[in-house]
């Protein structure tokens, strides 16, 4: 079936259907994926990942179904909670100044907030994933912080997916000089490889001057689920955004970075890590573009891969001409602990202004031989030995989370892959 | 004023009058037909009396040819290439009759080569290297060849070892650079001309450096060379190359395959300094400089090493590559590259690594001024045998002036855990700190420029041979003239 064909059939049941802008950014998706179609390898930025997993999966919507909710993540956190793309729960005790709610909610109670504003970031662009999930989406979540506002508690939203596929689209607008710190976290209800469910997740991010903005995302969907997530960004002067992303989970796992730093003083903190073995792939694709000058960005990727797995990195910084004053750093590791693994990593840079400090850096191999060896020579078993230094390896960015709460439970989910 | 604003107006002032190898000679040029067809690949293998074999590879090239399209992929804009709108082969008249010694040679093609620097007459030449002088589509004198086949080493012209020892040539030639290998190779393959066949036999060290210059002479011609250098087992030698062609306001096309294959302990060091006619500084004019060059180190613990300096093209293409296929090869690559003006380039290289314990290294400068663009790309593949392999990288780019560009497009695949890949990248303009400790010292803007980024390509310069280092680093001063030394 075309998407033209099965966006029809299902438009009136979409949320917001009778909304003529929202009809407009559909048709106009449906228009640009029509287009392009699911990109092979032999395009440039799908050179190491191939999509042929979810060609035949993209018309699927998944049911509502619940299962049992886990707990929080974090003590004391607003939670919202999504099944298979749907809201499930609502976030109890907002403090005022805030809107955090499902966006078929939005849709309904605020679509002059939306307007002008939902797919401002990801669309611009020629993107054939976040334009199907423009299309067929049915839910996700909207975060909007008035100016000035500073969220106390952590907020959680937790997308707990089985079955068929989901589309989540998500919009975060923080006002000047708002702060708050969110998990956005994705869990596969039954763990087992046969659920070979489909996500494919935007989230949009417009944050205005001086805002501070701390967005950790968990993947931990089922082992043989499909994950591709694309995370769009405006950051205005002085403005912050601390991005972390785990990977644990998924078979298919593609996870894109657009991320623009229009004002002066912006300052985006983009790092991660990937955690896979047996036969698993996990892409993560990164755009930072310094638009204009004085601004600062920082990446740092880090992965261990056993048995089979496979991981690429692909970042690019571009500084625009004019665009003086700019620091980007660039930094990727992996270790590899099998014979089997495989990593594809391509940092680049692309500077078209000369009062610039960039970099980039790349490493790929095994453990340090010297080091465990150090460690075994003072009577540390080998195991533990490894075990240690690939803990020092990963904690190197873990460190670098800011958040207390947040960084503790990292490194527990590091410490528990490694257990496994 | 501020140095930045100095020097980017002395970088913008540099016109392409400066280059002082633009000038034409005058010789009787005798030219195929306009255009590339069938029967000019026939002319061309005609008037090099060509066996069979050669001209059907010739042939099987073009039609692959035919079904090929340009590559768009590198970071380079240039407008639309008319492949008909050139002449295949041109050369001197002189040299139909095949001139048996330097003497029957025509006085004017040696002049030639005395203004390039490069005196074809042996002794008026440096001591210890030999030269091979291909001028357009032929090759007008091989020097030294007596003394090399002492040795029992053969330098000559392509064209004539196709001749003279074509079990070699037919063994060897596409073995490294396949003819249906890219579509700038496989252009190559069909309508080469001349450039240079070098063989070292087992076990000997080449009694001198080998070089070859290459002349674009004619208007409205192509460079097609290609050359081919065969180390066999526990050989070693020196090659040297080096370009350039007058001033025109049209762009010529140079599209050269350079194939390089070792077997085992065999060494090749590879250096090119390439100055083609760059354009002047409104981008008008220059060389489009499209070159396939690969290195086949198939035996255990040879040696390859590329070094190249890049200074002239309007629009350079080039990857000079090491296939690391026998355990313990060793693949180097060492790269400036300048851009002025209106210059793009793209240039890097590939390390693909099959063998055990096989390493590489890469240093890649880049130096951007006025309004050029300056792309490092390259690879560095562990395939999953290369057990031990180790790669170290390392791409520094400088930018001189706010105009121009500099972008680095790595690819690092690993697929051995055993194998370590290091890259590491920078961009940045001359530290302020940097300029000020030097003109602290007594030193004008000019003076400590130049010795900043004199110090900054040493690493690179350091590799090539005596001869060529001091002409590579004039080289870098008239890049940059008026801002460097």
């Amino acid at each position: 079936m075309s998407l033209q064909a099965y966006q029809e059939k299902l438009a009136g049941s979409l949320p917001g259907a009778g909304l003529p802008w929202l009809a407009a950014l559909r048709s106009a998706a449906v228009a640009r994926f029509e287009v392009t179609g699911l990109p092979d390898r032999k395009v440039e930025d799908w050179r190491y990942t191939s999509l042929k997993p979810i060609q035949d999966r993209l018309f699927a919507a998944g049911a509502g179904e619940t299962g049992t909710v886990p707990p929080t993540l974090l003590a004391n956190s607003h939670r919202l909670v999504f099944a298979n793309g749907v809201l499930h729960a609502q976030a109890t005790d907002l403090p005022p100044g805030v809107r955090l709610q499902g966006m078929a909610q939005a849709m309904t109670d605020a679509p002059e907030l939306l307007a002008g504003r939902l797919g401002q970031v990801a669309t611009g662009q020629e993107l054939p994933l976040p334009a199907l999930n423009q299309a067929l989406s049915q839910d996700g979540y909207v975060l909007v912080l008035e100016p000035g506002i500073v969220v106390e508690r952590p907020i959680e939203v937790l997308f707990l997916s089985s079955q068929g596929t989901s589309y989540p689209r998500n919009l975060i607008l923080a006002g000047a000089g708002a702060q708050a710190t969110l998990v956005e976290h994705y869990l596969g209800q039954n763990g087992g490889a046969d659920s070979n469910y489909f996500v494919n997740a935007v989230t949009e991010v417009q944050a205005a001057a001086g805002a501070h903005l701390r967005r950790y995302k968990i993947q931990q969907d089922a082992i043989g689920a499909s994950h591709i997530a694309t995370l769009a960004g405006q950051l205005d002067g002085d403005a912050k955004l601390e991005n972390f992303d785990l990977n644990l989970g998924g078979h298919l796992v593609r996870s894109e970075i657009h991320m623009a730093l229009q004002g002066a003083g912006a300052d985006a903190t983009l790092n991660g890590i990937y955690l896979l073995r047996g036969s698993q792939h996990c892409d993560n694709a990164i755009w930072m573009d310094h638009v204009v000058g004085g601004n600062i960005s920082h990446q740092d990727y880090r992965g261990i891969l056993d048995d089979k797995a496979h991981a690429v990195f692909q970042g690019k910084i571009t500084v625009r001409p004019n665009a003086q004053g700019i620091e980007g750093h660039q930094l990727n590791k992996t270790l590899l602990l099998s014979d089997q693994a495989e990593i594809d990593s391509k940092p680049e840079l692309q500077i078209l202004a000369d009062d610039v400090k960039c970099s980039h850096g790349a490493t790929a191999g095994e453990l340090d031989e010297t080091g465990l060896f150090y460690l075994r020579s003072r009577g540390i078993p080998e195991a533990e030995a490894r075990q240690l230094l690939m803990t020092a390896f990963i904690v190197e960015t873990i460190d670098k989370i800011s958040d207390d709460a947040v960084r503790g439970l990292m490194t527990g989910l590091v410490a528990a892959w490694m257990a496994a | 004023m501020s140095y930045t604003a100095e020097t980017a107006e002395q970088v913008s002032s540099i016109a392409g009058d400066k280059y002082k190898y633009g000038f034409v000679t005058d010789v009787e040029t005798e030219m195929a037909p306009m255009g590339l067809n069938e029967d000019i690949i026939r002319f061309i293998s005609a008037k090099k009396n060509e066996p069979d074999w050669m001209l059907q590879w010739r042939l099987r090239a073009y039609e692959r040819w035919l079904g090929m399209e340009e590559p768009s992929w590198a970071k380079v804009e240039y407008p639309e290439i008319d492949f008909q709108d050139a002449y295949y082969y041109a050369a001197p008249k002189s040299m139909a009759d095949g001139p048996q010694s330097l003497d029957e040679v025509d006085p004017e093609l040696l002049r030639t080569y005395e203004k390039l620097g490069i005196p074809l007459h042996e002794q008026a030449m440096l001591a210890g290297v030999a030269v091979d002088a291909v001028f357009d589509s032929v090759s007008v004198a091989t020097t030294f060849r007596k003394e090399l086949a002492k040795a029992g080493v053969i330098f000559c012209p392509i064209s004539e070892a196709v001749q003279s020892h074509p079990e070699l040539v037919q063994k060897y030639m596409g073995s490294v650079v396949p003819y249906s290998d890219n579509f700038y190779a496989t252009l190559n393959s069909a309508v080469f001309t001349d450039g240079s066949f070098v063989y070292i036999p087992k076990g000997v060290r080449c009694p001198m450096e080998l070089s070859t210059y290459f002349r674009i002479n004619q208007a409205n011609t192509g460079q097609f060379e290609r050359t081919l250098i065969i180390a066999d087992e526990g050989s070693y030698v020196s090659y040297l190359e080096g370009c350039t062609a007058p001033m025109r306001d049209e762009n010529q096309l140079h599209a050269a395959v350079v194939e390089l294959v070792l077997l085992d302990d065999a060494e090749i060091k590879y250096s090119t300094v390439q100055n083609w006619y760059p354009g002047d500084a409104d981008g008008k004019g220059g060389i489009y400089n499209f070159v396939t060059k690969r290195a086949a180190c198939r035996g255990r613990n040879s040696k390859v090493s590329w070094t190249q300096v890049e200074t002239g093209s309007a629009v350079t293409w080039k990857y000079p590559s090491c296939i690391l296929q026998g355990d313990n090869s060793v693949g180097e690559f060492y790269s400036v590259a300048i851009t002025n003006n209106m210059q793009q380039a793209d240039t890097g290289t590939k390390m693909i690594h099959i063998g055990k314990n096989t390493s590489s290294t890469i240093i890649a400068k880049g130096i951007s001024a006025g309004r050029s663009q300056s792309t490092y790309r390259g690879l560095v593949r562990m395939q999953p045998g290369a057990a031990g392999g180790r790669n170290y990288t390392q791409c520094d780019s400088l930018l001189i002036g706010d105009k121009c560009g500099a972008h680095t497009v790595p690819y690092i695949e690993n697929r051995n855990r055993t194998a370590q890949i290091e890259h590491e990248a920078t961009t940045a303009k001359i530290s302020e700190d940097q300029l000020f400790y030097c003109r602290q010292r007594g030193l004008s803007d000019e003076e400590a420029l130049s010795m900043i980024v004199n110090g900054f390509c040493k690493q690179v310069l350091q590799t090539l041979p005596m001869e060529f280092a001091v002409e590579a680093q004039k080289l870098v001063g008239i890049s940059l003239e008026g801002s460097v030394g």
